[in-house]
């Protein structure tokens, strides 16, 4: 299956069930592969739900890497054509995943997605992954929908504190249309779009779908690196609440 | 653009229908002992698996298999990986599969030559 970008960065997680976390590591170029061979139709046989929790996690290590920093930046440019190859191709693979024009397409922004490009000059998020790596600690779900979870209460949390860049994210990535509206309500209809897309390729888009229980908030937040690269940096209470909003 | 860095990106990929003819030019560039990582089957079932292991019979590779490699690859199975790369002085780790088994391929990559974890 495409998604992680693997064949093309330094990155590697590993799960340590004793300690209850799922750690990435990303490596240096030293540790990309030497080659990778990607061949589309390798991925026409993989099952619906792993499909499309790799279409969310591509979609998610853009926007990992867009939203951050407030700058005008070559790489957010290349990140909004790469989010939108994604979503015209990833609605005709769901409905046709022998299709190997959207097939191929879906493969190549993979690996444009993580291969360093993006994040150039950004200081970059990453905070969906550390949430989604914590769930994925305690309940060994699907690393996809562990990001698709938890991503619309996130983005709901922090984008008063990136106002401008989730407005941007409206008209240019989903073609909404500015006029008349505050950055607060094309804010709201960027993420209204992005969840709508989720619904329509089929994300998981709460947390109990994936076994999470109460039970389990303080083992996620333990296990949930707070970083310093996006619009806001999470406390812990943050990391709580957004897994109750998830559920 | 603000700030400086540098950018490299050092990874040979091969794209389409025919990428696998890929293999068949980058095996030269490596040594006999190859660890073939794979996850549960499907690439058996797929026959992929049939056609990694032709071309590298034909380049004359020994082949060490590691399957079983989980979705979410944990750290016991890390370290068997660890040990097999060590006892048979692996030239190249060829990964055949999706993210996990890439993510996985790295991790032995780097901690075979590591005290501890990397």
């Amino acid at each position: 299956m495409v998604g992680t970008g693997s064949e093309m960065n330094g990155g590697s997680v590993i799960t340590n069930h004793a300690k209850k976390l799922k750690v990435g590591r990303v490596f240096g170029d030293n540790v990309f592969p030497k080659f990778s061979i990607l061949n589309p139709v390798y991925t026409f046989t993989v099952p619906k739900y792993q499909m499309v929790a790799g279409f969310f996690d591509i979609m998610s290590h853009i926007m990992e890497q867009y939203f951050s920093g407030n700058d005008d930046n070559t790489s957010d440019y290349i990140a909004e054509g790469l989010m939108k190859s994604l979503i015209t191709s990833s609605l005709i693979a769901v409905e046709d995943p022998k299709n190997y024009e959207a097939r191929s397409n879906i493969m190549w922004t993979a690996t444009w997605a993580l291969n360093t490009l993006i994040a150039k000059g950004k200081s970059t998020d990453w905070e969906v992954h550390m949430i989604g790596q914590a769930v994925g600690a305690v309940t060994n779900a699907t690393h996809g929908m562990t990001l698709s979870a938890v991503s619309i209460a996130y983005y709901n949390k922090i984008k008063n504190y990136g106002l401008k860049k989730f407005a941007r994210f409206a008209v240019n990535v989903w073609g909404i249309n500015p006029a008349g509206k505050s950055d607060n309500e094309l804010a709201d209809a960027g993420l209204k779009a992005l969840e709508d897309w989720m619904r329509k390729i089929g994300v998981v888009m709460n947390l109990k779908e994936l076994g999470v229980t109460e039970s389990m908030y303080d083992d996620i937040a333990n296990g949930t690196f707070l970083l310093e690269g996006g619009y806001k940096v999470l406390t812990r209470d943050d990391v709580i609440e957004i897994l109750k909003a998830s559920m | 653009m603000l700030g400086n860095f540098s950018y490299c990106n050092p990874t040979r990929l091969y794209f389409g229908e025919n990428a696998l003819d890929g293999l068949k030019q980058e095996l030269p560039k490596f040594g006999k002992n190859i660890l073939l990582t794979y996850g549960g089957g499907s690439i058996k079932k797929s026959g992929i698996y049939d056609d990694v292991v032709k071309i590298l019979k034909t380049c004359n590779k020994n082949i060490i298999e590691l399957p079983g490699v989980m979705s979410n690859p944990t750290l016991e199975k890390l370290y068997e990986g660890c040990e097999l790369a060590r006892k048979n002085n692996i030239d190249l780790i060829l990964a055949v599969g999706g993210g996990s088994v890439c993510d996985y391929s790295k991790a032995v990559s780097v901690s075979t030559y590591c005290e501890g974890d990397a």
